[in-house]
């Protein structure tokens, strides 16, 4: 189990509850924390399109069939789409098409996919080290937080870049699941990292 | 599953008991009987439709206004936010900062220093919520009202009023903060660090209290950003254009 929310929006855009429902929960087999939205009606996809602003959607062709000529393309022009459809060849020159699900796949192909898309997709920068205990260097970071230093400061301290006081950031907050500065600093002292 | 006014309220509880403080805001007790939702909110005078879009939106959080929650008037809505703020003041947060304070009370001298340190982490929450909430009460919620007021009656006195706020919903929409991100830290910490104490009652129970504050205040800010800046938008484009 990670210990935050992963930072990501599935959207299913599909009319076919059965389908929408299966795929969810297939979804999360695989990765638990992301959200996931169900949207049934053209309607409702257009009115809240902006404000999801997910990162992936699973929509059925026939419904983007009727995005294409209805709907402000530049809106999705940006969204990395799955297509649920059962025509192979069905394609779409106006949008980000990363993959197609067949409806008539079967399980070990429609996992495979769902897989993929989701690893290449949502893969956190440090994966290899993203659970169990905070790294030595970590841990420097965490005393300087604590200390009140900024990341810039902190980045001049160490001699790294700011970037990667950032990355070291995301990864503590990872792990500790803590994410604000006074939050980091109560775990500092409660770890004997500082003292007050 | 998808609330409905036909569901028996009794049902509505059992099925997900932490809908209890949210009916509650609309004065709702318990001792429903066979009632149906419908039946009591008839004979409480509550905006039915209101009362099921607000528990279906609680209940599940993939629960998105369709037609649902459109054109609802917006001063139902901030009726209804200032009771929660109530709630998180007056109930919620009080009942944890009491829970806290007996923890500090019973916990043996070489801990003292450690609680102490979680109480001020969450002595500090309880100020950043309470201004935050001060702000929404003070500020947002009137103007929202005073727009509703222009947008329904346009009074010419309300439009000059209106016209003097230098305030509008964009400005609440990108200063509207993410209230929840230290009770996260702070289950985290108990969670994971706290020092091995014998209250281990008293600690589950300042953890019960924190899950739900958590759920409660994301469910809250949900509300705001999904029905009442849309809805307060679209009035504001309508006013100002005329």
């Amino acid at each position: 189990m990670k210990n935050e929310k992963l930072e990501m929006k599935i959207l299913i855009f599909e009319k076919r509850h059965i389908i929408a429902k299966g795929l969810c929960s297939i979804i999360k087999e695989f990765e638990n924390g992301i959200e996931i939205i169900l949207i049934d009606s053209l309607i409702q996809f257009q009115n809240n399109i902006q404000n999801i602003a997910p990162d992936l959607l699973f929509v059925n062709h026939h419904l983007l069939e009727k995005l294409s000529d209805s709907f402000n393309k530049t809106k999705l022009q940006h969204t990395k789409i799955i297509l649920i459809t059962n025509n192979k060849s069905v394609s779409f020159n106006d949008f980000l098409i990363i993959e197609k699900i067949l409806i008539n796949e079967i399980k070990s192909q429609v996992e495979t996919k769902i897989q993929n898309i989701i690893t290449n997709n949502f893969a956190p920068e440090d994966e290899h080290n993203n659970e169990g205990e905070i790294s030595e260097r970590e841990r420097d970071i965490v005393k300087l937080i604590a200390q009140g230093n900024t990341n810039q400061k902190i980045a001049d301290q160490l001699f790294i870049s700011p970037h990667t006081v950032t990355t070291h950031r995301k990864n503590i907050t990872k792990k500790l699941g803590i994410k604000t500065v006074s939050g980091l600093t109560i775990y500092a002292i409660l770890n004997n990292l500082i003292e007050i | 599953m998808k609330i409905n006014k036909n569901m028996k309220m009794a049902d509505l509880i059992l099925m997900n008991y932490q809908l209890l403080p949210v009916i509650n805001r609309f004065e709702i007790q318990l001792g429903f009987g066979e009632k149906t939702i419908e039946q009591i909110c008839k004979s409480k005078n509550i905006d039915t439709d209101f009362f099921v879009e607000i528990v279906n939106a609680f209940h599940d959080e993939n629960y998105l206004p369709e037609k649902h929650f459109q054109n609802r008037s917006l001063s139902l809505i901030i009726n209804y936010l200032k009771k929660s703020h109530n709630y998180f003041i007056n109930v919620k947060l009080q009942n944890i900062e009491l829970m806290i304070n007996e923890f500090v009370k019973k916990c043996c001298s070489e801990e003292v220093s450690k609680i102490e340190l979680i109480k001020s982490f969450f002595e500090e929450y309880k100020k950043e919520l309470i201004i935050h909430i001060d702000h929404e009460d003070s500020v947002v919620y009137p103007y929202a009202i005073l727009l509703e007021k222009v947008f329904l009656y346009q009074k010419k006195e309300d439009l000059e009023e209106f016209k003097k706020y230098k305030y509008n919903i964009n400005k609440y929409a990108s200063e509207h903060s993410d209230v929840e991100e230290k009770i996260f830290d702070l289950k985290n910490i108990i969670i994971k660090y706290i020092p091995k104490t014998k209250e281990t009652n008293l600690c589950n129970h300042i953890l019960f209290d924190l899950f739900e504050l958590e759920k409660d205040l994301i469910n809250h800010q949900r509300i705001e950003e999904k029905v009442l800046i849309p809805n307060a938008i679209k009035m504001e484009n309508k006013v100002i254009n005329n």
